[in-house]
């Protein structure tokens, strides 16, 4: 059976522990990186299933990273999911519209909710 | 012998009569002494009065100049002499040729933009810091301009400008509205990452756990989750009070704004089995206004609704166009807010008696905060209540065009 691979790209170890140990116990395989530009390479050499992206990074930001991936070949449909503390509801929603990606304010959202958006963009 | 008594009264009369005319030369006489020395008063008056105007708008910490109604300046004080590196020379320049304006983003104003320019054409008074001058030896200066016509008899006869350097303050408003941002970023951080780890632990997925360690885990996954809201309202607040929510006007999709206070507001609907109805005219769907002040209102007005009705409560909201005027009624039929605390439900961190021993989490800045975004879009609000019926907000948004 094919396990879905779920990348994960977020500089606080803390966030990638926990959403990994939640997504594993949901029978998903987890890659996690912390640094944006090595993970962005990652992400291009490895094909996840489906992308958890931070915003906020110490030198470049993530939409750098959504640049990154959408001009590549082969990336215009990975289901991105934008995870950020950022509350600026209506920057959200732009980037969503621009980059085809969903978005979930961290500090409002439960880890069930982020399986549950997993699973339907992941099938 | 009635000669020499006659010859008297004549001699009498005759001197009386001298004496009236020497009287009457000498008065008048002087009252022309009298006028020349007031001339020369005056002059010295008016001398002093204007070197006592002189320095007193020397003094003035703010630079001031004075022009004609073509902009020509007639006097500038030491304060703008040294802020735009000009000396007296510059009596008899053009002050929009010498005194060039930038915007925030270094773009050169053109002159018809000046506020000079504009307050002379629009005869009333203008003020803007949004500007910074491009002196003499190319430095910038960030200046609050203030230019008022000078009217007399109904005609602009000439223009007041007068500016302070504002350098310091621009440094500081952006240091805030830094902390701001990286406060709202990191604040929330380890709070939601405490939330999903308790979530975790609560779930039984980390391993199973009994009933009281489940109870006092929920507590603290409560109180985390309380902490990110009193957060997120206290940022809220500190933008509208820094004034970084200074309205940005674009096209707003007000249906859309509202299913995501909705959505928002759906765990606590759900769980009081409450009814939310919305109603919203084709014309309100999309507007020109502010988003994220318009989010403000919403948010608060429906989350404050779910909050304080009881089970099987009702919400209803409301949101129509009429001509200019955007009417939104957020209504419930909730606990409502007693008599003595209608004055002040709009202050700061103030609490309705009632709400605070049914809902002890609120923070007191909701209606605070609405009222702001309210007041910075130059709207108003209003609101009838009455306890155990409900309460129904009213806000009318005057709408400017696009």
């Amino acid at each position: 059976m094919h396990m879905p691979t779920i990348f994960i790209l977020d500089d606080d170890p803390q966030v990638t522990k926990v959403l990994t140990f939640k997504l594993e116990s949901h029978g998903y395989r987890v890659r996690e990186h912390h640094n944006l530009e090595q993970g962005i390479v990652q992400v291009l050499a490895e094909k996840p299933d489906l992308l958890i992206l931070d915003l906020v990074f110490p030198q470049k930001d993530g939409i750098y990273a959504l640049q990154q991936i959408r001009a590549a070949k082969g990336f215009a449909r990975l289901p991105i999911i934008i995870l950020t503390n950022q509350n600026d509801v209506d920057f959200l929603n732009k980037i969503k519209k621009e980059y085809k990606v969903e978005a979930m304010m961290k500090a409002h959202v439960k880890l069930e909710d982020i399986v549950r958006k997993i699973n339907t963009l992941v099938t | 012998m009635y000669l020499p008594i006659l010859i008297f009264f004549l001699v009498i009369v005759f001197e009386v009569a001298a004496l009236i005319a020497v009287f009457l030369y000498y008065r008048q006489n002087a009252k022309q002494y009298k006028i020349a020395g007031g001339i020369d008063l005056a002059k010295i008056k008016i001398q002093t009065d204007k070197l006592r105007v002189e320095a007193m708008l020397d003094s003035i910490g703010d630079g001031v100049v004075a022009t004609d109604k073509d902009g020509v300046i007639i006097f500038l004080n030491k304060a703008a002499e040294e802020m735009l590196l000009w000396k007296a020379d510059a009596v008899g320049q053009n002050l929009s040729t010498i005194s060039l304006l930038a915007d925030e983003n270094g773009a050169h104003v053109p002159l018809a933009h000046h506020p000079l320019h504009r307050c002379i054409l629009r005869k009333q008074k203008i003020t803007t810091k949004d500007y910074h001058f491009i002196r003499r030896d190319k430095t910038n200066l960030a200046v609050y301009i203030s230019a008022t016509p000078i009217i007399i008899d109904k005609k602009v006869t000439g223009a007041i400008e007068v500016f302070r350097d504002i350098t310091k303050e621009k440094n500081i408003d952006k240091a805030k509205s830094e902390f701001v941002y990286l406060a709202s970023h990191q604040l929330r951080t380890p709070l939601s990452t405490i939330k999903w780890y308790l979530e975790l632990l609560l779930s039984s997925d980390a391993g199973p756990i009994n009933d009281r360690q489940k109870e006092y885990l929920g507590e603290a996954y409560n109180s985390t989750h309380n902490m990110v809201q009193l957060v997120n309202e206290i940022l809220d607040v500190s933008r509208l009070e820094l004034g970084t929510l200074a309205s940005k006007h674009e096209m707003v999709d007000v249906t859309s704004i509202v299913r995501d206070c909705e959505n928002e507001a759906a765990a606590l609907i759900n769980e009081k089995k409450a009814v939310f109805t919305k109603k919203i005219s084709k014309q309100a769907g999309s507007i020109y206004s502010d988003p994220r002040l318009i989010r403000i209102i919403f948010q608060n007005l429906i989350s404050n609704a779910a909050k304080y009705i009881p089970e099987h409560g009702k919400i209803r909201v409301e949101v129509v166009k009429e001509g200019k005027a955007l009417r939104i009624v957020v209504a419930d039929n909730g606990y409502g807010i007693p008599l003595e605390a209608q004055p002040k439900i709009f202050s700061k961190l103030f609490r309705a008696d009632n709400v605070k021993e049914l809902v002890p989490s609120g923070t007191g800045l909701g209606l605070y905060t609405v009222k702001s975004a309210v007041d910075q879009l130059g709207g108003n609000i209003s609101f009838e209540s009455a306890i155990n019926k409900g309460t129904t907000f009213r806000i009318s948004l005057h709408l400017r065009r696009a």
